[in-house]
């Protein structure tokens, strides 16, 4: 019989604490997800997500009836990552396999493809990272538009306007990479630049 | 926040006139704690129902006859105390060469630390909480307490009832000379880690032993000593086992009774 | 999928872009290893904060924190352990975060051992007893808890826990040095009983100076003299 993440959460805040193992394995692979998004790299990843399983222990009290665990889980591991990313300001060191050296000059499709997703990745993460942790939220984590609101305690309009914004920057940077890796100019549209 | 206040300089009169002071916790909501250490002297803790610590101070000195000289001499005896708190934590300390009784009545859920360092009779009544008293030379008495007991008295015999044991904290009860007797609720779940070297153990306890060399209540004999027998501890489980529980005295018996 | 609520509100130049975030796959989790890790916080933290629940006087705030600290502490170590790992690598990363989760036990019982309820540093005690093999840290603390625990009891406490590895030399001189300092008696009489127990031949001198010394309690001096003849008729 399953039990919702509500009811399991309710039960570990009146004292059944065992019972956040079970929560621990229905969201411990989106957490994972989520930081090794954020910071590019597995390892601070995995402490992130045992950080957030920790203080849901601890604020456990604070969960009320109403409260939705999905967006309570996701504040608490938006406290995460500020706390993380006020105390490693430097950029985190990218672990995931990315290689954005020059390649062959005869490149296929495959190739071109795979480079311009490493691309991507790298000008995701050099979004700041408050509007990195928007994207990531809106894209990959299966939020809502009112969940998000929720979580930034702001309204949805203002949630679609900082969404838009954020993909242009990334936009931006990402066209800065490519310009910076063909070696160009910037100077007019119409140059080699591949843009999007 | 972290400052100690010195509340007052408690002075023993003598049995006629005893000084009194009261002093609040820093915190009444959260169980304190009353940390009394004498010199040499009788203590009392027993319940009350204010939120604040009551103590109180005799000296047992006899008022010195009006006949003798005494003038131009310094008094140098006397009982003082410094009574101080900080943080929920009361202290009573001080003590003399002489005698003294001090009473304390603190909320029914207070910490005990309670040291005589010459001797004394040591005796607390209805308290619950984590309770600490150490003797040198005076029976240790601990009636109708619960919650933990670490308790020892080196000269006296140490003589427990509990209503109430926390689960899960280890205990101590022990003596080396004098007997040690506890009472502990039948359904107390423990590891008992008993031990004497001259005398016996008596228990109404269903204990699992590794060793059968209880005496139960009904029974009687002594057994033999012999001359180089170390012996070890004897150790038991009584309701399927939990914290230790150590009964330790060298010339005495260790009983412990069941409540009923 | 929520994301196409998103994709559907953007400008179309952007959402091709949208698109192609996706091409960024995401990472797997290691989840055998991460739930053992999440087990051991939850066992320590269970063991030291939520049972303090229940008892009068609840473990100072300052112990929890220390707590969270070290289990937060320990849990980057264990972390760096788990770099993108290869499936013949995971039984070795496995065996270092089990080493680990005795390094949580051991951090629990240091730290109450330091606590100032006698029940809590007892409990310390008993805690470190159950560790299959403590490292010099453990084995300092017991000894430190024996020559300066304020609790007889304690004191005591720790002479039990110490037995275990009466072999090591560290363990040996320490209780050989308190014997010499000691004055309660019946932390006198344990460690006359642990000397002997090792067949410690080193201690016959203080035991033969403990059993003349008038200073001593009687009990004492009798329990010495006693361990003075074992020695001599195990020599026969």
């Amino acid at each position: 019989m399953q039990h919702t993440d509500e009811r399991l959460m309710l039960s570990v805040r009146d004292g059944d604490v065992r019972k956040l193992g079970l929560l621990f394995d229905r969201h411990h692979q989106r957490l994972f997800s989520f930081f090794c998004r954020l910071t590019g790299n597995r390892t601070v990843a995995e402490d992130l997500v045992q950080d957030v399983f920790f203080r849901i222990l601890k604020y456990r009290k604070s969960f009320r009836e109403d409260s939705r665990f999905n967006t309570w889980m996701f504040q608490i591991a938006r406290n995460v990552r500020t706390d993380f990313f006020r105390k490693h300001p430097a950029e985190p060191s990218l672990q995931i396999d990315f290689d954005v050296a020059d390649r062959s000059p005869f490149p296929n499709q495959k190739l071109e493809r795979e480079q311009e997703r490493e691309k991507l990745n790298r000008a995701l993460l050099e979004l700041p990272s408050d509007k990195r942790e928007l994207l990531v939220l809106a894209r990959y984590q299966e939020l809502r538009y009112d969940e998000i609101a929720e979580l930034l305690n702001v309204d949805v309009g203002t949630v679609k306007v900082r969404v838009h914004r954020a993909m242009k920057q990334l936009r931006e940077i990402f066209n800065k990479l490519s310009c910076e890796k063909n070696k160009c100019t910037r100077k007019t549209s119409e140059t080699s630049c591949p843009t999007i | 926040m972290n400052s100690l206040v010195l509340l007052a300089l408690l002075v023993a009169q003598t049995s006629t006139e005893p000084d009194r002071i009261t002093i609040p916790f820093k915190d009444p909501n959260r169980p304190g704690t009353v940390e009394v250490r004498l010199f040499q002297g009788d203590v009392t803790v027993t319940p009350y129902s204010g939120r604040e610590v009551v103590v109180t101070a005799k000296s047992r000195r006899r008022r010195i006859s009006s006949t003798t000289d005494t003038q131009g001499l310094r008094r140098l005896t006397g009982g003082r105390f410094a009574v101080t708190e900080e943080n929920n934590v009361v202290s009573v300390r001080g003590g003399s060469l002489e005698r003294v009784e001090v009473d304390v009545q603190v909320p029914a859920a207070t910490n005990l630390k309670i040291q005589s360092e010459l001797g004394g009779k040591l005796n607390v009544t209805g308290i619950e909480g984590d309770i600490e008293v150490t003797n040198l030379n005076g029976a240790v008495t601990l009636t109708d307490v619960s919650g933990s007991v670490v308790t020892h008295s080196t000269n006296g015999k140490v003589f427990v009832t509990m209503k109430n044991v926390t689960p899960q904290k280890p205990m101590a009860f022990t003596s080396v000379n004098g007997n040690v007797d506890v009472t502990l609720p039948a359904d107390t779940k423990a590891n008992l880690k008993l031990r004497t070297t001259n005398g016996d153990i008596y228990t109404d306890f269903d204990v699992q032993i590794a060793t059968p060399q209880i005496r139960r209540l009904d029974s009687a004999p002594r057994g033999p000593h012999s001359l180089i027998d170390f012996e070890r501890a004897i150790t038991g489980t009584i309701n399927g086992g939990g914290p230790d529980f150590e009964l330790r005295t060298v010339n005495g018996n260790l009983v412990i009774r069941r409540a009923k | 999928m929520h994301e196409e609520d998103f994709r559907n509100e953007l400008p179309d130049d952007l959402r091709s872009l949208w698109e192609k975030l996706d091409s960024i796959p995401g990472e797997t989790a290691d989840s055998a290893a991460m739930k053992i890790r999440f087990n051991a916080m939850l066992d320590a933290y269970h063991e030291t904060v939520d049972r303090s629940r229940r008892a009068w006087w609840p473990l100072r705030p300052a112990v929890q924190f220390v707590i969270a600290v070290l289990i937060l502490a320990a849990g980057v170590t264990i972390g760096r352990y788990f770099a993108p790992s290869r499936p013949q690598q995971q039984s070795a990363d496995l065996i270092q975060l089990r080493r680990e989760v005795g390094d949580l036990r051991e951090i629990v019982a240091l730290s109450l051992m330091q606590q100032q309820s006698a029940t809590d540093r007892l409990r310390g005690v008993s805690w470190s007893n159950q560790i299959d093999e403590p490292d010099g840290k453990v084995l300092s603390a017991l000894l430190d808890t024996l020559m300066h625990d304020p609790n007889v009891n304690v004191r005591l406490a720790s002479i039990d826990a110490l037995r275990r590895f009466g072999e090591r030399q560290v363990v040996r001189r320490g209780a050989l040095q308190a014997l010499t300092r000691q004055q309660s008696p019946l932390v006198q009489i344990a460690l006359i009983d642990f000397m002997v127990e090792l067949q410690e031949k080193d201690c016959v001198g203080t035991l033969e100076k403990l059993a003349q010394d008038d200073h001593v309690d009687e009990t004492v001096r009798k329990r010495a003299a006693l361990g003075v003849q074992d020695f001599q008729q195990r020599q026969q």
